[in-house]
C-alpha cells in the first residue's frame, strides 16, 4: 500500500470578492500524491497565464521525472535530499524557463510571474519545493504550523528585525515577493522534507486566505472540519471572503488517512498473534 | 509620492518629501527636517524606507516622540498619521499607505544585494493596501453574538457564546454540524453522519441553514437552543 492511496485531497479556489480575475491556479494528482499551486502576477493580464503554465509543466513533467529518478548525483545538495525532492527542483527550474519562454514570444505576458508551492506525498515523507509566498501549513494533533518561509519582502524586514511581528499587519508590503518565476533565468528553490504522521491536514494557500484570515481562525476550521475535508476547503475560502476577499483566494488540503502502511502492518502482527 | 507636513502652532510651517532611503529629524541644523526647538533632540529621528513602508525611529531622543498621544520607538507609518516631537508636529500624508484602500496586486521585487534598504520595484503599478485588522473588526462588529443553550446532552443546563467564527456539535464519527458565524449572521451546515441534523425537527439538508432565534437543533446527542444576544 502506498502512501499516495492514504491521501484525501481537497480543493477550492474562487476571485475573492474585489478582484475581476482569477490568476490562482490548483492541481493535484492522487497517482503521484502532488498538490501544487500558483499565484501568477504582473504583465497585462498575463498572471493567470503564468500560474496556468507552471501547473501544468510541474504536472507533465513531474509524472515523467518521478518514473525514472536520475542517478544520485554527488554534490552536497544531492546527499541531503531524496531523489523525489530533487527532482521537484528540476522542474520547478523548467516551469521558470518556460514561462520565460513564453514571455519572450508573446508581448501581452511580458513581466509575467508566479510563485509556486508544491509539495509530494513520497511513502511517510513528504517533499515541498516552493518560490514565492504561496505557503503550505500542517494541522498536527490539532495545531497549525507554516512549514514554508515566505519569500516576501516583509519576511525579510521581520527578520531583519526592522519590524516586529506584532507590528507587520501595519506593513505595507505584504504583497511585495523576493523571488518568483519568471522573473530571472536562474530561480532559487527552497525545498523542505518532512515526516508524515496519520491524521496529519496539508494545507496549501495562496496570500489571499492567510493575509486575509488569521492563523488562529484557518486552525479552527481545520481542527472542526477536518472530518470533512470539501467542507473545510470551501468554509475557508469563505471566510477569506466575509473578511472583505481583497485578492484571489486558493486553497488545497491534503488529509493523511489515520491508517498508515506501516500500522497496518503492526496490526496484522498483532492479529496474527492474538490468534 | 509620500510626504511629511511640518505643523508648529496648528500652523503648516513647511513640507518634505520622502524621496530617498533615510530621512533624519532633529534640532542640528544638517538634519533633512531641522526642527529648531529645545524640545526636540540634535538627532530625535529617523525615517527609513523599506518597500512601500515608511518606517518612523525614534533615535532615544530625550523628550520623546509620541503618536495620538502615546510615546513610540518605531512604528510604521500609516496615512494621516501625526507625530508629536517637541513643540513640533510632523503629519504623514501617504495615500498608498491608506488602511480603507484596497490591497495591491501582488509584485516582483529586485532584492538586488539581499540587504534591507531602499527597494526599487520592478513594476510601474500602483499601491494600495487596507489594513485587515480594520476591515475585520468592523464586519464582526456589525451584528449581534449569537449562543446555544443546552436543552439535553453535553451541554444541558449551559450557554455556549459562538464568538468565534465557527463552532461544531454532535459526535465525531456520528453525526456532526457546524454552526458558522459570518456576515449577516449564523448558519448551520451538515459536517459527517449519514443523516443531517435536525432544526425544529427538519432535517437540514446539504446547503447552510440559516439560524433564527429560538430554532431548536438537534445533532448527534445533542439538543441545542438558538439565540441572539
Amino acid at each position: 500500500m502506498t502512501v499516495q492511496s492514504r491521501v484525501e485531497f481537497a480543493s477550492a479556489t474562487d476571485t475573492g470578492v474585489v478582484r475581476k480575475f482569477n490568476e490562482d491556479s490548483i492541481a493535484t494528482d492522487s497517482e503521484i500524491g502532488l498538490m501544487v499551486l500558483a499565484d501568477g502576477m504582473g504583465g497585462y493580464m498575463a498572471g493567470d497565464v503564468a500560474s496556468a503554465l507552471a501547473i501544468s509543466v510541474v504536472k507533465e513533467e513531474l509524472v515523467t521525472a518521478l518514473g525514472k529518478l536520475e542517478p544520485e548525483e554527488t554534490n552536497d545538495t544531492a546527499k541531503r535530499y531524496l531523489p523525489q525532492t530533487l527532482a521537484m527542483k528540476r522542474v520547478t527550474e523548467k516551469a521558470n524557463q518556460m514561462i520565460l519562454r513564453v514571455a519572450r514570444k508573446n508581448s501581452q505576458c511580458q513581466g509575467m510571474g508566479t510563485t509556486l508551492t508544491l509539495a509530494v506525498f513520497y511513502e511517510d515523507r513528504i517533499s515541498i519545493a516552493h518560490v514565492g509566498d504561496s505557503r503550505l501549513y500542517r494541522l498536527r494533533y490539532d495545531r497549525l504550523e507554516q512549514l514554508t518561509m515566505d519569500h516576501s519582502l516583509l519576511r525579510g524586514q521581520v527578520a531583519a528585525g526592522l519590524i516586529d511581528s506584532g507590528d507587520a499587519k501595519l506593513s505595507h508590503n505584504r504583497n511585495l515577493v523576493t523571488r518568483a518565476l519568471g522573473k530571472e533565468e536562474m530561480v532559487e528553490v527552497d525545498v523542505r522534507e518532512e515526516d508524515v504522521l496519520p491524521g496529519d491536514i496539508y494545507l496549501l494557500c495562496s496570500d489571499g486566505l492567510n493575509d486575509m484570515v488569521e492563523d488562529a481562525d484557518i486552525e479552527l476550521a481545520l481542527c472542526e472540519l477536518k472530518a470533512n475535508l470539501p467542507l473545510a476547503a470551501n468554509v475557508l475560502v469563505q471566510m477569506a471572503n466575509d473578511n472583505g476577499g481583497h485578492d484571489n483566494v486558493s486553497v488545497v488540503l491534503a488529509r493523511v488517512q489515520a491508517q498508515s502502511a506501516r500500522r497496518g502492518l503492526l496490526e496484522s502482527l498483532f492479529g496474527w498473534l492474538r490468534r | 509620492m509620500a510626504k511629511l507636513v511640518v505643523i508648529l502652532n496648528g500652523a503648516m510651517a513647511g513640507n518634505h518629501f520622502i524621496d530617498k532611503g533615510r530621512i533624519t529629524i532633529g534640532r542640528r541644523a544638517g538634519n533633512d527636517i531641522h526642527l529648531d526647538d529645545p524640545g526636540v533632540s540634535k538627532e530625535h529621528a529617523v525615517i527609513q524606507t523599506v518597500g512601500n513602508d515608511h518606517i518612523f525611529e525614534d533615535l532615544g531622543s530625550t523628550n520623546g516622540s509620541t503618536l495620538n498621544g502615546s510615546r513610540i520607538a518605531k512604528h510604521i507609518l500609516q496615512n494621516g498619521d501625526v507625530i508629536d516631537m517637541g513643540a513640533y508636529q510632523l503629519k504623514y500624508a501617504n495615500i498608498k499607505a491608506n488602511p480603507e484602500m484596497d490591497y495591491d496586486r501582488t509584485m516582483m521585487i529586485h532584492a538586488v544585494d539581499r540587504k534591507i534598504g531602499a527597494v526599487p520595484l520592478s513594476a510601474g503599478r500602483d499601491a494600495s493596501h487596507a489594513s485587515v485588522s480594520t476591515a475585520r473588526s468592523s464586519l464582526r462588529a456589525s451584528f449581534p453574538l449569537g449562543e446555544v443553550r443546552g436543552i439535553k446532552g453535553e451541554f444541558a443546563g449551559q450557554t455556549i457564546e459562538l464568538e468565534r467564527p465557527l463552532k461544531t456539535f454532535g459526535t465525531a464519527g456520528g453525526q456532526v454540524a457546524v454552526i458558522m458565524r459570518r456576515p449577516p449572521g449564523y448558519f448551520i451546515t451538515h459536517v459527517e453522519g449519514n443523516k443531517a441534523a435536525r432544526v425544529n425537527g427538519q432535517a437540514i439538508g446539504s446547503e447552510p441553514h440559516t439560524l433564527q432565534e429560538g430554532d431548536v437543533i438537534e445533532v448527534g446527542q445533542e439538543k441545542l437552543e438558538f439565540f441572539l444576544k
